[in-house]
């Protein structure tokens, strides 16, 4: 699903972000990507996302080399990558279901269509009760559930979640981690950057830790490790 | 995937309903531009149509010299001027017509004889040019037994003059707003677009082309282009209904001041359409400015 071959990141004026970064993550495996502020892991998710290009190194998304990867073709890619924002980017100015539409309405989905599936997935994160609302009346955790609603709407085959707990108090962090691991569940590969060594200790998943933009431990490599 | 007109619209209506303000000012400074543009060119019109009709009584006087044919000169002088009104004056019913409008204060002529005044031929020349009527005129000089040709032409220049720079001003000062009225739609839609900046972010983040994020602001700058156009052509129009009757009646050349003259429908279709080009032209420029930066 996600391969990284030596990958470098560096801003100019700025120290290196990513420093020769190896890394696979499969499909439908669950990873955590951790460290402190600063170690890289954004950055990470960004070249994932295709936001920004890595400076040196490869990175492949669903078997093609990110960098061949025209800028007309980089929407299309995204459709199959949800994420989840720590700032959860809804759009203030739309009510709850409109923002969960908006994946679908980019695909050019018939409107009945969008209404069913949009009533689905508020059932799915509780909120179907809210779908008129708009996200400044919701509190911290229901504006996440709905953001992963939103990231979840378009049925991708990889669901990106920085930090999608940072704003959220305990109970609503499990609402949250559930709903991550029920699509992980249901067959989406799910990488969620986060520094709560909490939630790494509540649910066991591969673990990739990165320190200064350096890919120190791995999770699944000290499995392999131990169990070999 | 292509371009869904009745979404694209549905879409760009629901933004202008949620930011009403920002279509306003788009709206209004569209109105400003178009109706400035507008009043000009209908001045210009109705000028040009009043020149016209004064130029409607311009007459050449032909002055014979003393013992001159006048019969064989208003025969010359027709085939001189062809398809023109021609009528010989004799020197004695020039002083009759002086006397007369003279009036009261005929009596200065008392004791002035037929002789004090030329024979004359008057020759109409209603909508003759400048040009043209120095060309005639100098046709006229050359015919014998002419001493003189006079066409008033000293008030048909200036207002030739006056034609000639205002059509020279009316050129300037289209470039001028064209230039103005881009760049302040620009502006204006810069800041609607700036005013969605976190709104486009998101649906590209959410996998949207620049062609979906782009055709909703086009839209609107297309709409408010037409409504601000439209508007400002209804703004004309009630101008002209307020005004040209007041003109009419100050004004007698005015009389024939007709729509057409100041606001023919080719005027106003294209203001209309050049509205909603220059709405549609500036939004462009603002949302490929922002998504180049996004």
């Amino acid at each position: 699903m996600i391969q990284l071959f030596h990958v470098n990141k560096e801003y100019p004026g700025d120290g290196p972000a990513l420093q020769d970064v190896t890394l696979t993550v499969e499909k439908a495996e669950f990873v955590f990507l951790t460290g402190p502020s600063g170690a890289g892991k954004s950055t990470l998710l960004k070249l994932i996302f295709c936001e920004e290009a890595a400076t040196s190194g490869q990175l492949l998304l669903f078997g093609k080399n990110v960098a061949k990867i025209g800028a007309r073709a980089i929407p299309y890619v995204r459709r199959n990558i949800g994420v989840v924002f720590q700032d959860f980017k809804l759009l203030a100015q739309r009510t709850v279901a409109e923002n969960v539409a908006l994946p679908l309405e980019v695909q050019a989905l018939a409107d009945k269509e969008i209404r069913r599936r949009v009533k689905m997935l508020l059932r799915s994160v509780g909120l179907e009760h809210r779908a008129e609302k708009f996200p400044p009346s919701l509190s911290g955790g229901e504006q996440q559930r709905v953001a992963v609603a939103r990231a979840l709407a378009a049925d991708p085959a990889l669901l990106l979640a920085d930090e999608p707990t940072g704003n959220l108090d305990p109970d609503r962090t499990v609402e949250v981690m559930e709903l991550l691991a029920s699509a992980n569940a249901r067959g989406t590969t799910v990488v969620v950057a986060t520094h709560d060594r909490s939630l790494l200790e509540r649910y066991k998943r591969r673990t990739v830790v990165l320190e200064r933009g350096r890919l120190v431990s791995d999770g699944d490599s000290i499995r392999r490790a131990a169990g070999g | 995937m292509g371009f869904r007109p009745v979404y694209t619209t549905r879409r760009a209506l629901e933004a202008m309903a949620r930011g009403p303000y920002v279509a306003l000012v788009g709206t209004v400074t569209v109105f400003v531009a178009i109706f400035a543009t507008g009043l000009f060119a209908a001045a210009l019109g109705g000028a040009e149509r009043l020149v016209a009709a004064w130029a409607g009584e311009t007459q050449l006087s032909v002055y014979l010299a003393p013992g001159a044919d006048l019969p064989a000169a208003a025969a010359a002088v027709a085939a001189a001027a062809p398809g023109r009104e021609v009528r010989a004056v004799p020197a004695a019913e020039a002083l009759r017509a002086l006397a007369a409008e003279l009036g009261e204060q005929a009596r200065v002529l008392d004791g002035v004889g037929p002789g004090a005044l030329p024979d004359a031929v008057e020759v109409r020349a209603p909508g003759i040019s400048l040009a043209g009527a120095r060309a005639l005129a100098e046709r006229l000089r050359a015919l014998p037994g002419v001493q003189d040709v006079d066409f008033g032409n000293v008030w048909l220049e200036r207002l030739e003059r006056f034609v000639a720079r205002a059509r020279a001003a009316a050129v300037l000062l289209f470039a001028a707003l064209a230039i103005a009225t881009a760049v302040l739609v620009s502006n204006t839609l810069r800041l609607a677009v700036f005013a969605r900046r976190d709104e486009i972010e998101i649906m590209k983040l959410v996998g949207a082309t620049d062609g979906f994020v782009a055709a909703p602001f086009l839209i609107e700058g297309l709409l408010q282009g037409l409504l601000g156009a439209t508007l400002a052509a209804g703004a004309l129009l009630a101008v002209h209904a307020a005004l040209v009757p007041r003109l009419r009646a100050a004004v007698k050349v005015a009389e024939a001041l007709t729509l057409q003259d100041t606001l023919p429908p080719h005027l106003l279709a294209a203001l209309i359409l050049g509205g909603a080009a220059v709405g549609l032209l500036g939004s462009a420029l603002s949302v490929v400015r922002t998504l180049r930066r996004l």
